[in-house]
């Protein structure tokens, strides 16, 4: 048991050092070429709604970054998280190891990239005139829920996108409209009051709001929000585990027929 | 530890024999696939099968029926033509693929290829694909830091560590995985035709290794085309018709059912 947990490790680790390498292509020009995404995003976006369209809300930049890099997360480690299976099959076909670590690497990938681009996001926030406070310190607890939240959905989708092989493109609109559906470049109190009540059945509208609350007003998160939405991330890391397990002896059946 | 005559049960513990010396037990052994899936493998088309009642899938057993058992330190060559259930027969004693049906019980630790360049990064360096082959065999770190230069040598990949392993021949390629799973510590060795690339040199130094594991106890399952390798270096064969043993026993008998089978002139 002890034994098998070593070797699982170990596989864990090099799997997760080859897939960061291969996104971030080993250099520091590959990590930027990562960066690029959330990066111009954030250009386009701070362009249109403080330059062209006059200025949208106080401290907008420092707003708009803390909800493209959160709803980067959530795109990267999802998609790149469920598609693993599939970019990954030889390996699956040859070596017997557990199946769950090949979307478990991926998102620990997409997780470090993120990790770094939090430093930055940090210092840029710094530099716009945020002041770190205490409630920095809760930043890493909101940011470990939406993490067990995206590897549930990871797990369950990556059966799905083995199964359906347009699923990734299904999942790649789904992801789309979440982006507009949920307040990452336009406040909440903008789509009017009536409206608002469909973004409490958006987990990440509650995730990024907690986000910001914490890094830009300097508030600690409810513990009732921060214990349901907890709450919410484990039952979806549930499912998707309960998903994957059910369908673990089938994966390499998916791959052949 | 599985029971007998079970559907698809797969373990690890000792077979129901209760033998110390058996090594892998299959017993009424099948595997069924659902084939022609492919082309209506889009969701929302699945989606109207599934309402409609209406598949395109038809049930398809690769292989059915199979009854083994091998000692340990046992080399049993597998052969037939293509498409007669080898490298699903290979896939399934290693836990790859679920038995369908019939019972399956193997005792250590298990190292396969199916396919040359199985599970390597081509857009890595050779160094970080020795490492990861390394991990996908069970090889701790501090087994892996002792035994690196070996797998180097073994490989012949000393001026090669820093390069892609993209930018390698095919049969440097196959050299990796090789190389670094002959030097794991492994009870079991599955291989499926993954001599074919590499050249005589090199072949000769892998059958000299995989002799020497043998004699450590080692247990070798071989599927492949060549008789020429399953005749020197195995005792024992099995030939698959259609998924089914069509014969099995001393290695020279059946080596000389198969080619009598295929019309082929005996290997020397």
């Amino acid at each position: 048991m002890i034994d098998n947990f070593a070797v699982y490790a170990n596989q864990f680790r090099e799997l997760t050092r080859c897939e960061w390498k291969l996104r971030e292509q080993s250099t520091l020009l590959g990590f930027l070429w990562t960066l690029l995404n959330p990066l111009l995003m954030f250009l386009v976006l701070y362009m249109l709604f403080t330059r062209w369209m006059g200025g949208f809300m106080a401290n907008y930049p420092g707003y708009l970054l803390i909800g493209v890099v959160q709803f980067n997360l959530f795109t990267t480690a999802t998609t790149t998280g469920m598609g693993s299976l599939n970019s990954r099959r030889s390996i699956m076909m040859n070596f017997i190891m557990p199946r769950e670590l090949f979307v478990l690497t991926t998102v620990c990938s997409v997780a470090i990239s993120h990790a770094i681009e939090l430093v930055l996001m940090l210092v840029f926030l710094i530099a716009l005139g945020a002041v770190p406070r205490l409630s920095w310190l809760t930043f890493p607890l909101i940011d470990a829920v939406l993490l067990l939240f995206v590897t549930g959905l990871a797990l369950g989708l990556s059966v799905l996108a083995l199964r359906f092989i347009d699923f990734l493109r299904i999942w790649s609109i789904i992801t789309t409209a979440g982006f507009f559906l949920t307040p990452v470049f336009y406040s909440a109190a903008a789509i009017g009051a009536d409206r608002q009540r469909f973004l409490r059945f958006n987990p990440m509208a509650h995730i990024i709001g907690l986000a910001r609350d914490c890094l830009l007003e300097g508030r600690f998160p409810a513990w009732r929000h921060m214990a349901a939405l907890t709450a919410l991330a484990l039952l979806v890391a549930g499912i998707g585990y309960a998903v994957f397990n059910k369908q673990k002896r089938r994966l390499s059946d998916y791959v052949l027929s | 530890m599985p029971v007998a005559g079970s559907a698809g049960a797969v373990g690890t513990a000792r077979p129901p024999s209760g033998d110390d010396q058996i090594a892998i037990s299959a017993v009424g052994l099948g595997k069924r696939f659902q084939i022609g899936t492919k082309t209506d493998a889009r969701f929302f088309s699945q989606m109207l099968a599934w309402c409609s009642g209406i598949t395109n899938t038809r049930p398809l057993w690769a292989v059915r029926g199979i009854d083994l058992q091998i000692r340990r330190g046992e080399c049993v060559g597998v052969i037939g033509r293509n498409g007669s259930g080898k490298t699903t027969f290979l896939r399934m004693l290693a836990g790859v693929l679920v038995p369908t049906e019939g019972t399956l019980c193997t005792h250590g630790r298990i190292s396969t290829f199916f396919s040359i360049g199985s599970g390597l990064f081509s857009e890595l360096r050779v160094i970080d694909n020795i490492r990861l082959t390394a991990a996908l065999c069970g090889m701790s770190r501090a087994t892996l830091r002792q035994r690196f230069d070996a797998i180097v040598a073994f490989g012949e990949l000393e001026d090669y560590l820093y390069s892609r392993l993209g930018e390698l021949s095919t049969g440097f390629t196959s050299r990796v995985p090789l190389a670094t799973a002959l030097h794991s510590d492994i009870d079991i060795l599955l291989t499926d035709e993954v001599f074919a690339t590499g050249d005589t040199p090199f072949q000769t130094k892998c059958l000299a290794k995989m002799n020497e594991l043998l004699r450590q106890g080692t247990t070798t399952v071989m599927a492949s085309h060549s008789m020429a390798l399953i005749k020197n270096n195995c005792s024992r064969a099995i030939c698959l018709e259609h998924g089914a043993v069509a014969a099995q026993g001393p290695v020279a008998e059946v080596v000389q059912y198969y080619e009598r089978q295929c019309g082929a002139a005996p290997a020397k």
